[in-house]
């Protein structure tokens, strides 16, 4: 039989012990959350860190994605354009290549192709909503199709294309480079820019020498663009596949971190009402039994 | 028979004892330590019988034999032991929990901090050029060195919190410990052989105490004083011994808490600490540490990972990134118990390879090597004096013991020093440092991949620091046996001035201490060439040291090496060393001759006394001067004489360094600047008269370059008399075919060109005339000082009076008529003594004013002349051209210090030219009235060629101008020098490879250099480069440096279109076209890249290719689950201790503590034995009374 100061010693302990349990199941519940010291579960600790990283590079790439979709689509459309600018340019000079054109014609024709080449000009250099050259490479902060003496066009942006991360191993160009795509029409006669084969079009136009009109050239630089555009497509395709699957990842990412870091509400509260029980019964024990001793019936 | 009243008188008299006993128990029910008493009683035995009697069976009665206290050693150390170790737990767990705390203080911790760092980069990526989420990941980054600061701070705290509570229980403890000393003294010294009860409860409740804060072990002497060890061995230090206590110490060692026990030899460490709540607060401490250091290492890693990537790449404005992260430079510390002075530096070569892990260099005496190992003790390197490990070195010097320690922590302190080293958003380095593309002109639609190549195997060769003392020097020239290679200049050699020198002839003598003691004689035979006849000489000289010493034998051959040079040992025929062109060098054993001029021919001797000769080696003369040469590996000639095709052959092989692919190449030979190999800068003299006197200009100006080569030009020894190099230096100027100055050494007043220009600019107007003018006024002015009455009656009575007039106090003494100033400034004024008017009249100098100037032109340039007190002080023009003074008559006088070729004249500076120059020049006494100057010129040798002659010179520095009267005349100057160098190049602005140096050409084959090196870790943008085709049917190409032009390497691509070259690993794909380009340029203004800040990014997920670097997300999650494991794992041992601490206070307590069930049943009990006995008395009575009423 142990000494009645330690029995009361050890009793006094074991609410201490059980009142530690009752606040640990309260703060559970008040938090909603399992685990609230890593040391509780330090294996589930580190998978919810892991977890948590995972979704917040996910959204990450989600938001990375949304801009990359945003400068796509402007290319895009920039593009476009292009393409009709070309197109409409071609269109005249199979016009103007009749023999039945006067020469008065011809210089309306020139006139109306030189307006477009400069447009044409105007939509290599176009910038973003930050300000940042499309057309540029990675000189993002130069007007780098600029006319020379000559009047030729000439290119000072270099060949980078920006590229953004939009999974742990995927990348997405979120332009192309102006070299591409206004410098490097494959022609009959080498490598030449979509400027220079309009210029020798309306300068062969002009100096009446239908004859030298490069139709076929023409017809390369409007396959050229349309080839352009399907690159953007592509990218803008990839993009699209990329979003539904990192939308999943993000649904599958969040289940898991609940299952992980979630508290079972049910569970916890049956715990707490067995604990808050078993204090209010040790403690009314304690009080009979410490009342009571054999001094009680020495009367 | 015993009285049956006896009887229950005993037992009355026992159990009331006992009651009381029992009372006492119920009394200290709640007393600190009272161990349950228990009285025991014991019968009285009967009588022992007699010779004639039985003895008596029925006994005496009863009685209290003893109060016992009760106490089992056992029962009490085991609950001591459970205790102690529930405490060790307990304040374990208390330590991590805090820890815990401090690293996961809720929802953001240095995990997520990290995260949102790169989660900043990624903003960054998608849109580089923007300002805003730069901004945004410089705060970020900063937020995280500042998270690491913080975390270090308070882990610091909390070790110091840990501590203070160690020190606060270290004073209660050796209270304890003196109280229990006092209790042993206490009961040793009582009377009785059983110690007093309270006593013994005193001492168990302080042993029980003292139990909760360390273990110990116990043993009781016969009385029951305890004497005390720490542990649970029984053989730790002792704590008590009898009533002595040894105090506990408590050491902060930085990563561990060490504890001391005193005793009679002092502190003593011990480690005998193995249980009690100490422990459990040394144990949180040194986690505690461990967790610091794991914290150093993280951001050791993230600085380390990061600034290797940013350094990779290339901020807003187009500058190469510098770090990213503060980098400290790595703590190398000495152990505190080494017993030697050796001393360690370190030595970092490449800061990205040295791993965050401690290293141990240990001294090992008996190989008399130092031992580097790891933290998990493996040993990594070993050396004497050098130490090498990944990415530093280690150089150790100075005198080690056995066991003595050096300990390199590289991230020591990494946490709480963490910075940004970048303050500006523009300086992040998100862009590539290159970009790589096709021509946009290009024929061909062929496109490029290309790599940075692994570096190149460094060749072979020495590198010339290795060979070269930095100096241009004589002796620190390194002479080669044949022609070819000589060695690699660096990378890092950003300028380097190569000389190539003949070689003299010379005599070196060993000699061992006795011979060298004993000289007495030397003796050699110079030749020299004369009109292509050969003259020898025998020199002979007589050593003789009791003449230069009080010693009759040498020191050393230093000191017969001085004497020769100072020409106070001179040869039998009078003539010193230095007259026959010679110099020497000496030390200990060797003495060495070297000859300018001549040649050394038969036997050289050194007599050593009695016949005993040392015979000298002989060295010849050689005076070719060998050719240099430059190289790249790639066989690119950047300096030196063109080779022919069989030298080609034979020199560009891969023994001389040069790469296998490389080709010969000569377009950029000897060319500098813009036209030069990569824009070097060059300068090649192959001529010593080219060396020393650079000549600039045509017509009818030339401009001279004297150039002075200290070290080669010289006389030189060095120190240890290995070498000598005597000095033969000449400078010859021939001006117009008509003036001709030759100046050697002796006339030169000093080491450098432009005392050379000057001593020339002597020579060359030595015979010619000397300008000079003299003033037309003389500069005094009368003053008349009357005398008062009393002054004349002092002057008539003392002979003398002190006169003052304008401040200046003058002592007038007469003598016999005869008037004289004694003092003040006597020797500028003239006195007369006027006896009839009674006054002084005093002449007194009449200069201009102070810093009052006046111009002079001569030879074409203007002088100014400035008074400076006294003194003229001429500016101006050539300096040292001219002297000007007052002479004794105030007269103005100048004059050139040496002659002038055109015999100009000095003339005063026109008011033209200056303005007011002529009422300057009144008041320097120039023009006085109407009178001008005299101007003359003294010709000093009749044999001068000129007066005739229409040119002159003037010196500016190490120049000398030489000019022609007539702007159209052709000057014709020429040059003649004579110089130990024959050759020199002078490259600068090395580009960023490796250059090798060669000689040819036979000759001496003897080359000095000095050369600068880079500082360390000097970033250099590297510089644009093409890849040209130059044949696209052979698939050649050519590596060309975009600036300059220049061909850096020729290569033909393999059947996949690959190659390496000039750094890069490339790839072109497509049919190629002649002459398109290919472009690895510098990707400045590159705004819109992201790939660097991009190879930043994947340090995330550590997708860097073939590193452990990167992941420090996971690396902090594992610290943490580390730390949450221990917890955990603590937490459970807490448990299952207090549960064993439980159970043996129970077990203790069931033996000795009070309970009041058992007391009240053992009141009840002996209360009824207490009625009995009294009823035993009233039996007794009642029988006396039967008996007494039957009487």
């Amino acid at each position: 039989m142990i000494s009645t100061k330690l029995y009361n010693a050890q009793s006094v302990e074991r609410f201490n012990r059980l009142t530690a349990d009752i606040q640990e199941a309260q703060i559970k519940i008040a938090t909603g959350k399992r685990i609230t010291r890593a040391s509780q579960d330090p294996v589930a600790a580190a998978n919810i860190s892991v977890a948590k990283e995972q979704k917040q590079l996910v959204s990450r790439y989600v938001s990375n994605l949304e801009k990359a979709q945003v400068r796509l689509n402007t290319v895009d459309t920039l593009l476009g354009e292009t393409q009709n600018i070309v197109t409409r340019i071609y269109e005249l000079a199979l016009q103007a290549k009749n023999d039945s054109y006067s020469a008065n014609d011809r210089a309306a024709v020139v006139s109306e192709m030189t307006e477009l080449r400069e447009a044409l000009v105007g939509l290599a250099n176009a910038r973003d909503g930050n300000g940042e050259a499309i057309f540029a490479g990675y000189k993002t902060d130069l007007e780098a199709f600029q006319a020379d003496e000559a009047d030729a066009i000439t290119y000072s942006g270099d060949r980078g294309i920006h590229s953004i991360q939009i999974s742990e191993n995927m990348r997405i160009n979120t332009t192309l480079d102006g070299a591409s795509v206004f410098m490097r029409v494959q022609t009959g006669s080498g490598t030449k820019s979509v400027f220079s084969i309009i210029k020798e079009v309306t300068d062969a136009l002009s100096s009446g020498q239908t004859a030298n009109v490069a139709v076929d050239e023409l017809i390369k630089a409007v396959d050229h663009v349309s080839l352009q555009q399907t690159r953007v497509g592509a990218e803008l395709s990839k993009a699209k596949v990329q979003n539904d699957v990192l939308m999943k990842r993000k649904v599958v990412l969040e289940e898991n971190l609940s299952v992980l870091e979630e508290a079972d509400m049910a569970a916890l509260i049956t715990e707490l009402q067995t604990l808050l029980t078993s204090r209010d019964a040790a403690q009314q024990a304690f009080i009979k039994s410490a009342q009571q001793s054999l001094f009680d019936f020495l009367r | 028979m015993a009285s049956i009243f006896d009887i229950g008188k005993s037992g009355l008299q026992s159990y009331r004892q006992a009651l009381s006993v029992t009372g006492q128990n119920i009394a200290n029910i709640n007393t600190e330590g009272y161990k349950r008493r228990e009285a025991s009683l014991v019968e009285i035995s009967g009588s022992s019988g007699g010779i004639t009697s039985l003895p008596s069976q029925n006994g005496l009665g009863v009685r209290i034999d003893q109060v016992r206290r009760s106490f089992d050693e056992f029962l009490l150390n085991k609950a001591r032991n459970a205790t102690a170790y529930a405490e060790t737990s307990a304040s374990f767990v208390n330590g991590l929990a805090q820890l815990e705390d401090i690293l996961l203080p809720g929802n953001s911790n240095l995990g997520t901090v990290i995260g949102g760092f790169f989660d900043g980069l990624q903003e960054v990526s998608a849109s580089p050029g923007d300002m805003a989420p730069r901004v945004l990941v410089i705060e970020q980054g900063k937020h995280l060195a500042e998270t690491f600061r913080q975390l270090d701070v308070v882990i610091q705290d909390l070790k110091d919190g840990l501590h203070t509570k160690a020190k606060q229980d270290q004073g209660d403890l050796n209270a304890l410990l003196s109280e229990l000393a006092n209790v042993n003294r206490q009961i040793t010294s009582s009377g009785s052989s059983v110690a007093n009860n309270a006593l013994l409860d005193n001492r168990d409740s302080i042993i029980d105490r003292i139990s909760k804060l360390a273990e110990v072990s116990v043993t009781l002497s016969d009385k029951g004083a305890a004497n005390l060890t720490l542990g649970s061995t029984g053989r730790g230090p002792a704590l008590v011994e009898g009533n002595r206590a040894f105090a506990l110490e408590i050491e902060n060692t930085g990563a561990l808490m060490q504890f001391l026990v005193g005793s009679d030899k002092g502190l003593l460490p011990t480690n005998q600490m193995t249980n009690g709540s100490f422990k459990g607060l040394a144990a949180a401490f040194a986690t505690a540490s461990k967790t610091l250091e794991d914290l150093d290492a993280l951001a050791y890693s993230i600085t380390q990972a990061f600034n290797r990537i940013h350094r990779q790449g290339i901020d807003l404005e187009g500058n190469a990134g510098g770090d990213l992260f503060r980098t400290q430079a790595p703590l190398l510390q000495a152990s505190l118990s080494n017993m030697g002075s050796a001393i360690a530096e370190a030595g970092v070569l490449d800061f990205d390879l040295i791993a965050a892990d401690e290293i141990t260099l240990t001294y090992n005496a008996s190989a008399s090597v130092w031992i580097a190992r790891n933290s998990l003790n493996q040993e990594i390197s070993r050396g004497r004096e050098k130490v090498q490990l990944p990415g530093l070195d280690i150089m150790i010097s100075g005198q080690a013991k056995d066991g003595d320690q050096f300990t390199f922590s590289p991230a020591a302190g990494m946490a709480g020093e963490m910075a940004l080293n970048i303050t500006r958003a523009q300086e992040l380095a998100a862009a590539a440092t290159t970009q790589i593309f096709a021509d946009s002109d290009n024929i061909s639609a062929a496109e490029i991949e290309a790599s940075k190549a692994d570096p190149l195997a460094a060749s072979s060769l020495p590198e010339i620091g290795q060979l070269f003392a930095n100096a241009s020097s004589a002796i620190g020239a390194r002479q080669f046996l044949v022609d070819g290679s000589v060695g690699v200049v660096p990378k890092n050699i950003e300028n380097i001035d190569l000389f190539s020198l003949a070689s003299q002839a010379g005599i070196d003598f060993y000699a061992s201490q006795s011979e060298m003691s004993a000289a007495q004689s030397l003796s050699f035979v110079t030749r020299s060439t004369v009109n292509n006849n050969q003259v020898d000489e025998s020199h002979s000289f007589t050593l003789n040291p009791s003449q230069f010493s009080g010693s009759s034998s040498w020191q050393d051959f230093g000191q017969i090496a001085d004497l020769l040079n100072a020409g106070v040992l001179r040869s039998a025929a009078g003539k010193s060393l230095a007259e026959l062109g010679g110099y020497a060098a000496g030390s200990a054993g060797q003495l060495t001759l070297s000859f300018a001029e001549v040649e050394v021919t038969g036997d050289a001797l050194l007599g050593t006394g009695s016949g005993q000769m040392v015979t000298g080696l002989l060295s010849g003369r050689e005076e070719t001067i060998s050719d240099i040469q430059i190289f790249t590996r790639e066989g690119r000639h950047i300096a030196g004489t063109a080779l022919s095709a069989t030298e080609i052959a034979n020199l560009i092989t891969a023994d001389n360094g040069f790469l296998a692919e490389a080709a010969y190449n000569s377009d950029r030979l000897n060319l500098t600047g813009d036209a030069g190999y990569k824009g070097i800068g060059l300068a090649r003299a192959d001529s010593a008269s080219d060396i020393l006197i650079a000549s600039r200009g045509s017509g009818h100006q030339r401009t001279l370059d004297f150039t002075f080569l200290e070290g080669i030009d010289t006389d030189e020894a060095h120190p240890q008399g290995e070498l000598a190099s005597a000095a033969a230096v000449s400078y010859t100027v021939s001006l117009g075919g008509l003036i001709e100055a030759s100046i050697t050494t002796s006339a030169i007043n000093g080491q450098d060109g432009a005392a050379v220009a000057r001593a020339m600019a002597d020579a060359l107007r030595a015979s010619a005339p000397i300008a000079t003018m003299a003033g037309a006024a003389t500069l005094q002015r009368t003053d008349t000082i009357t005398l008062s009455q009393e002054q004349q009656n002092s002057l008539a009575a003392d002979g003398q009076v002190s006169v003052t007039d304008g401040g200046i106090i003058y002592q007038i003494s007469s003598s016999d008529g005869i008037y004289t100033v004694t003092s003040g400034i006597k020797d500028q004024i003239s006195l007369t003594y006027d006896a009839v008017n009674t006054r002084i009249e005093s002449v007194v100098p009449d200069l201009p004013v102070e810093e009052d100037s006046v111009w002079i032109s001569f030879e074409g340039a203007f002088y100014q002349l400035t008074r400076k007190g006294d003194e003229i002080e001429l500016t101006g023009g050539e300096e040292g051209r001219l002297s000007a003074y007052f002479d004794t008559n105030y007269r103005l006088q100048i004059l050139s210090n040496s002659g002038s070729l055109s015999a100009s004249s000095l003339a005063l500076a026109s008011d033209a030219d200056i303005a007011g120059n002529s009422s300057n020049a009144r008041r320097f006494g120039l023009i006085d009235g109407v009178t001008q100057p005299t101007v003359s010129n003294t010709v000093q040798d009749v044999n001068f060629a000129g007066l005739g002659v229409d040119f002159d010179i003037s010196l500016n520095g190490a120049q000398l101008v030489v000019t022609h009267s007539d702007s159209n005349a052709d000057m014709q100057v020429t040059t003649m020098a004579k110089s130990l160098a024959g050759q020199r190049v002078t490259l600068t602005d090395l580009p960023d490879e490796e250059l090798l140096v060669m000689v040819t050409g036979g000759g001496a084959r003897r080359l000095a250099m000095t050369y600068d090196q880079l500082p360390e870790g000097t970033l250099q943008l590297p510089r644009d480069l093409q890849v040209k085709v130059t044949d696209s049917a052979n698939r050649t190409v050519e590596f060309i440096d975009t600036e300059t032009g220049t061909s850096i390497a020729t290569r033909t691509l393999d059947a996949n279109g690959r190659t390496s070259g000039a750094g890069y690993d490339v790839r072109l794909r497509g049919e190629l076209e002649t002459n398109d380009k290919f472009h690895i340029t510098s990707n400045a203004g590159g705004r819109g890249d992201a790939r660097n800040v991009q190879a930043m990014i994947d340090l995330q997920l550590n997708q860097t290719v073939g590193a452990d670097r990167g992941n420090f997300q996971e690396m902090f999650s594992a610290m943490v689950s580390e730390l949450g494991t221990k917890l955990q794992a603590n937490e459970l041992t807490y448990e299952a201790a207090s549960a064993l601490r439980d159970a043996s206070l129970e077990a203790e307590s069931a033996y000795s503590g009070v309970n009041l069930d058992t007391e009240a049943s053992k009141l009840i009990e002996q209360q009824q034995a207490y009625q009995a006995s009294a009823r035993i008395l009233a039996t007794a009575r009642e029988l006396f009374d039967t008996l007494f009423q039957n009487l």
